[in-house]
């Protein structure tokens, strides 16, 4: 935790958070910054869209229940935009449809502890920098 | 051979020698006529020769009287001569008799002028002997001798021609006898060669006629056994279980599935009351049903017997049935026997609960994920704010995290509780809150709203309990708004409006949508278990569960659609009383 906290803001990744749940956002949001990360909020699709393309994003952690745009819808628009950029499916509900867990790198259920949460994303990030460094 | 062409034979065979035998009669009687005129006509001419000879004889007597006289004077002599005031009587009568022949009579006026000739000269003779003159004279005897011998002679003549007359008139009757005879002969001969000639033309026709009457009805014969066959085997192979019965009751026919549904045998039902190899009970109350026989015979028409029917079989085993009887009846609309038709739906019930079942566990899948989703959003949170209490080293905002996670605890309660409450089972019917059962679904369904961005109103009366079973009514409104959710478009709205009628004794639930509506071509089979427009989203249950959920709660349930592309959506009805209906409760105990 403390290597986290000690590193330079320019090289803290950016998560862009997005949920209808205000309260649920707001204090996931804490978590994230808390444990190093630079955090970008979003209640719904298309603000995720537009966020995501105004922003240097290093990696999206999406709500799947939403009015207009579900996860899965928000998770395709945004492979559109940009294929390679990690995306994590953050859900209430234990299992999603097929099509949905494919778009995505990685499906969580809510719930799970904010370390796990943690290093899952910078697991993702790992191997999206590989990636890009590839 | 229909019944008048025979009757119009026998009626020929009767006529046909009853008018030959009358002709016949007819020409015997000319012919016996004929012959008695003939044999009358010698009659006749025997009494003119017989009268003639009597009056020749009379005449001569009065001769041989005058003469007697003249030799001895004596009078008794004229005795006879005065008797010839009778031979003027025969001489009328003769003439009468002769009155045909002109010829003789003309001969009977000369005799008789010649007669009073010589009665004058007899007279003369008589006068000269009592007076004692000359009544020898010769010239005189000879006179009065030749007007005898005239007399004596033209009563010959008279005779000689009606014997001639006799003589022929016996040979016509003799003519006449041979013709009768003859003919007599040949008519009797062509009357029997009509007759044998007609009748073995009638035997002959009636033959072929019979002939013809005992193949159609062998033809007939044949075909009635054929169509018996046919029937026979048509009942013996429907996968109905088909049995019959005559007026009394009495079994005549059991199919082969009847035989496997019954566990009777045919040989062992067939004369047996239906009641000891039909023994049906209700299903509900486990009271006998009236025997289908006497039911169809009181109502006198088809009956569709009770629903939900238990049939024991004969080894005391049960299956449901659904049934109906039929009078068989004659010409006359008398009722001869009813036959009854019944299957085994024991398997349909078991599917149907079986799908109930599916329906129900669906809908538990669905408030599991909703539940599931209801308590990970707070437990994430409170999880992250734990988090954030734990590793904030500088403990100033500890307890408006506190307060924050004690809140959404709260809220994790309030989920559970409120909607775990509404799907609890009961076994009796309790008073449960529209309006609760009604939030209670909205949220379930609160992510497909969000996806769609419904705008979901809803009415409902302050007092709006009805008695039911909360999970059963949670299951009905369900499946309505979720229905209406798939129909509507995104942005969609749905009405829900809940209103109490019938003098506060019913709710009327009424769910309208502006989605696609439903076509009509769909709205006899929408309650169909199994029917669906949904593709693989759907299971094709939702509908026929709701239906069956309203009717268990004695209410009534019906879709309206505009109908017309582009018209807003559909509406569907609920319509619930207050009271549950007792006589319904023992129908259909929940099964999930």
């Amino acid at each position: 935790m403390m290597s986290v906290d000690t590193r330079d803001s320019q090289h803290r990744p950016t998560v862009l958070c997005i949920d209808d749940e205000p309260v649920g956002l707001m204090v996931r949001a804490k978590m994230l910054e808390m444990s190093g990360f630079s955090v970008i909020t979003g209640a719904d699709g298309p603000t995720a869209l537009e966020l995501f393309q105004a922003n240097e994003v290093d990696v999206v952690l999406l709500d799947y229940v939403m009015p207009r745009m579900d996860g899965g819808e928000v998770a395709r628009a945004l492979r559109l935009i940009n294929p390679k950029k990690p995306i994590i499916m953050l859900s209430a509900y234990i299992s999603l449809p097929e099509e949905v867990s494919s778009a995505v790198d990685l499906c969580l259920v809510k719930g799970l502890p904010p370390e796990e949460l943690v290093a899952a994303i910078r697991s993702v990030l790992g191997n999206g920098r590989t990636e890009g460094t590839a | 051979m229909t019944p008048e062409r025979f009757r119009k034979l026998l009626w020929l065979s009767l006529a046909v020698p009853t008018a030959l035998v009358f002709v016949m009669a007819w020409v015997v009687a000319f012919e016996v006529g004929q012959l008695r005129q003939a044999l009358g006509w010698v009659d006749h001419s025997d009494n003119v020769i017989a009268e003639s000879r009597a009056v020749e004889r009379g005449i001569v007597d009065a001769e041989t009287g005058l003469r007697g006289f003249l030799i001895t004077g004596k009078q008794e002599f004229l005795e006879p001569g005065r008797r010839t005031t009778l031979a003027a009587a025969h001489f009328s009568r003769l003439k009468e008799l002769v009155s045909d022949n002109p010829v003789q009579i003309q001969r009977l006026v000369t005799l008789l002028a010649e007669f009073q000739k010589w009665q004058s000269y007899a007279q003369e003779m008589i006068d000269l002997r009592e007076s004692q003159g000359d009544y020898t004279d010769f010239e005189r005897n000879l006179e009065g001798k030749r007007q005898m011998d005239e007399i004596r002679t033209g009563f010959g003549s008279i005779i000689q021609v009606e014997q001639a007359l006799r003589d022929s008139r016996i040979q016509r009757a003799n003519q006449l006898d041979y013709d009768f005879k003859l003919s007599l002969a040949g008519l009797s001969l062509v009357l029997a060669t009509t007759l044998v000639l007609f009748s073995r033309y009638q035997l002959h026709n009636l033959a072929e006629q019979y002939d013809s009457a005992l193949r159609t009805a062998e033809n007939i014969a044949a075909l009635e056994r054929q169509r018996k066959q046919w029937f026979v085997t048509l009942l013996r192979s429907v996968g109905d279980a088909v049995i019959a019965t005559d007026a009394e009751g009495l079994i005549t026919f059991i199919n082969p599935a009847a035989e496997t549904a019954t566990g009777w045998n045919d040989e062992e039902a067939r004369s047996q009351p239906l009641a000891k190899v039909f023994h049906v009970i209700n299903a509900d109350t486990r009271e006998a049903i009236e025997d289908p026989v006497h039911k169809v015979r009181r109502m006198n028409a088809v009956a569709g017997l009770a629903n939900h029917t238990i049939l024991i079989r004969k080894d005391g085993s049960e299956i449901n049935i659904n049934d109906s009887a039929a009078p068989i009846r004659d010409d006359n609309g008398g009722i001869i026997g009813v036959i009854l038709v019944f299957r085994d739906v024991s398997r349909q019930i078991e599917l149907e609960r079986t799908l109930r079942t599916t329906d129900r566990l669906a809908l538990a899948g669905r408030i599991t994920a909703s539940v599931a989703h209801e308590i990970h959003n707070p437990l994430d949170t409170v999880g992250n704010l734990l988090y954030l209490i734990k590793n904030d080293a500088s403990h100033l905002r500890t307890a408006e995290y506190a307060e924050l996670a004690s809140q959404e605890l709260k809220r994790v309660n309030q989920v559970t509780t409120g909607m775990l409450s509404l799907y609890r089972e009961s076994q009796a019917p309790v008073p449960v809150s529209l309006t609760d059962v009604l939030k209670g679904v909205l949220s379930m369904l609160e992510m497909q709203i969000k996806k769609k961005e419904a705008q979901v109103t809803c009415n409902s009366p302050q007092d709006d309990t009805v008695e039911g079973f909360p999970g059963e009514l949670h299951q009905l409104f369900t499946n309505l708004i979720d229905n209406a959710l798939d129909a509507i478009p995104q942005r969609g709205q749905i009405t829900i409006e809940c209103t109490s009628y019938h003098a506060q004794k019913d709710f009327c639930v009424t769910i309208t949508d502006n989605g696609y509506g439903i076509s009509s071509k769909y709205m006899d089979r929408l309650f169909q278990p199994l029917f669906t427009t949904k593709g693989e989203n759907g299971t094709g249950l939702g509908l026929w569960v709701s239906k069956g959920i309203v009717e268990k709660h004695g209410g009534s349930i019906e879709a309206t659609s505009a109908g017309a592309p582009g018209e807003s959506g559909a509406t569907i009805t609920v319509v619930l009383p207050r009271r549950f209906p007792v006589h319904t409760i023992l129908d259909k105990v929940p099964t999930a």
